[in-house]
């Protein structure tokens, strides 16, 4: 008996092995599978860069032979893309730095101060992320055409600016409520005052949540299509606005590998970012959710 | 002594006015005024009289069929999503939680779409489902063209094809959210699961779906919330064409205003998305209202 127990689980363990390396296998075809469909686009767009229209229908699949890196300069002459660039490049630059300093001064007064109203006016800057941006775009153009300040970035700066400023007031809020009394305390006895105690004690420890808060706004602002199509036009138009009339404006048989050339200059910041700090734009672009 | 400083009232205000001012300014106050202008009519030009009109607005809304058109859109893409995003994401965390080597990889892929605007990815996309892209291309080669159509004109497959492109979009976002909650799972409880021989499925339904219930319950609100505000993916993919097929509320609320300058209507589906947000929003918070599980 013994001995036929010992043959069993003898034989059994080769077959176990054959069962754990076919898991491994599966997993693995499964995991190139998931990343075929999660980096195909970016792949098409990069190999039709360089392709002609009829390439890219064609062999959609296959890198071309023949690379046409005119279409590059087709993107930057006729697309016009450097300076749809340059202005998301303005318009992002400009909401985080008003989003930054306007929200981490509110925070610091809505953590660390005492006074009547306190609770109510957080709660108030957090219902804004129940409130969509739809719900607030006419009134806002009306708004805007009133008091003609259409078309120009520092309104659509601020429109972001109150988009974003929720998220970052509760975020903020919440890096400052952790951040010790007593550090404050010690520089207030010290003699330094408010702007001392902000700018050397509350800055400074708030950095991680700083650069969630940097990380969002810039890739929400540098992304967005609504807000920039009603309040920038055609003006001003960002990188969403011109790739959309420059794709719109290609409806003959040439010329769509320019348009993926102009994708790709798009794309390069975000993607940079992500590759980079791939761990924190993930927390930071997730971090309104972790506290609902 | 010290406590008193908390209360400078002069820090207080200077501190808080900028956000206050900006936020009340671009946020408050339309919030506020888009209720109230959807009981008036404008033209849409500045001097141009507003004229009170009552319900009239939501009653032209509520019987004028593009917008039933795009509420149903929309519930089926609400629909659609909760049970393609939510239960993908969970999976691919799970499976990323057993943390194999590279898995750090695969998951910052799926998050990918994340980063890329949906400007981007819909213009891709569209490459992929026009009736001479890569979808058919792909079908004709494999001999299976009667399958091949025109994904984004048909009306059995435009909504959905949208839809699905943002579930594609989407199922990263989830599945960094029940990562995070799956790796905050006590290591003594995944120990004593070991012991007792818990695995496979029953571990899945018994221990990790109860554990990470709340994670499961922001992720609703989420995909439900985004769904409502969505916009961009479906002006840039199909505009709400054809003809009013794909549309939701956001884009026959922008066609509807900055169009055909009929902004007492477009503030009327305005003020109904805003509705339809808070209602689903506390609905949800509502009905998933669990006791938490203690460990």
């Amino acid at each position: 008996m013994i001995m036929n127990a010992r043959a069993v689980s003898n034989s059994s363990s080769p077959s176990r092995s054959v069962s754990v390396s076919a898991k491994r296998i599966l997993l693995w075809l499964f995991l190139i599978a998931l990343t075929a469909v999660y980096l195909f686009p970016l792949y098409f767009d990069l190999i039709s860069s360089v392709k002609s229209t009829t390439e890219i229908f064609v062999t959609p699949f296959s890198p071309t032979r023949h690379p046409l890196f005119s279409n590059f300069k087709i993107a930057l002459d006729t697309g016009r893309i450097q300076i749809a660039f340059f202005n998301s490049l303005v318009l992002s630059v400009g909401s985080i730095a008003i989003v930054i300093s306007v929200a981490s001064l509110a925070s610091y007064v809505l953590a660390k101060m005492r006074f009547r109203l306190q609770n109510a006016i957080y709660v108030i800057f957090i219902a804004g992320l129940m409130v969509p941006v739809q719900a607030v775009l006419i009134p806002l153009a009306i708004q805007v055409s009133l008091t003609r300040m259409s078309g120009s970035y520092v309104t659509t700066m601020l429109i972001f600016t109150a988009q974003f400023l929720p998220l970052a007031v509760f975020i903020l809020v919440g890096f400052m409520r952790s951040i010790p009394t007593e550090m404050e305390e010690a520089v207030y006895v010290d003699g330094g005052g408010h702007f001392c105690i902000f700018w050397n004690v509350i800055l400074p420890l708030s950095k991680a949540g700083l650069s969630t808060v940097i990380i969002f706004v810039f890739l929400m602002s540098w992304n967005d299509l609504l807000i920039p199509l009603v309040f920038m036009g055609a003006t001003h138009p960002t990188v969403s606005l011109r790739l959309l009339s420059f794709f719109g404006g290609m409806t003959g048989q040439s010329g769509y590998g320019a348009f993926m050339a102009a994708v790709l200059f798009v794309i390069v910041p975000p993607i940079a970012l992500y590759i980079a700090a791939s761990d924190l734009v993930q927390q930071g672009l997730t971090a309104g959710a972790v506290k609902g | 002594m010290v406590g008193s400083y908390r209360r400078n009232k002069k820090i207080i205000t200077l501190f808080l006015l900028p956000a206050l001012l900006i936020y009340g300014l671009f946020l408050i106050v339309p919030t506020i005024s888009g209720v109230l202008l959807s009981f008036y009519n404008w033209a849409g030009y500045p001097g141009a009289p507003f004229q009170f009109q009552g319900l009239k607005n939501f009653s032209t809304v509520m019987n004028y069929s593009p917008f039933w058109q795009s509420i149903r859109n929309i519930l089926w893409w609400i629909v659609l999503t909760l049970v393609t995003q939510i239960p993908i994401g969970f999976l691919l965390a799970n499976l990323f939680s057993s943390r194999f080597s590279g898995f750090r990889v695969f998951k910052a892929i799926v998050f990918l779409p994340q980063v890329i605007s949906a400007t981007v990815i819909g213009l891709l996309w569209y490459f992929v489902l026009r009736p001479d892209g890569v979808l058919n291309t792909t079908l004709t080669t494999f001999g299976a063209a009667a399958l091949g159509r025109d994904w984004l004109v048909n009306p059995g497959t435009a909504m959905t094809s949208v839809i699905l492109v943002n579930t594609w979009i989407g199922i990263g976002f989830h599945m960094t959210l029940f990562f995070a909650a799956i790796s905050s799972i006590p290591d003594s409880i995944l120990d004593s699961c070991k012991l007792d021989g818990i695995t496979g499925a029953r571990k899945l339904f018994r221990i990790t779906v109860p554990l990470t219930w709340e994670t499961l319950r922001v992720c609703l609100i989420i995909a439900i919330t985004q769904s409502l505000r969505a916009f961009d993916l479906v002006f840039v993919m199909t505009e709400g064409g054809p003809n009013g097929l794909t549309d939701i509320p956001a884009t026959l609320l922008y066609r509807e205003s900055f169009r055909f300058q009929r902004f007492g209507v477009g503030s009327s589906i305005g003020v109904l998305i805003l509705l339809i947000s808070l209602i689903f929003t506390l609905i949800s918070l509502r009905l998933l209202r669990r006791e938490t599980v203690e460990y």
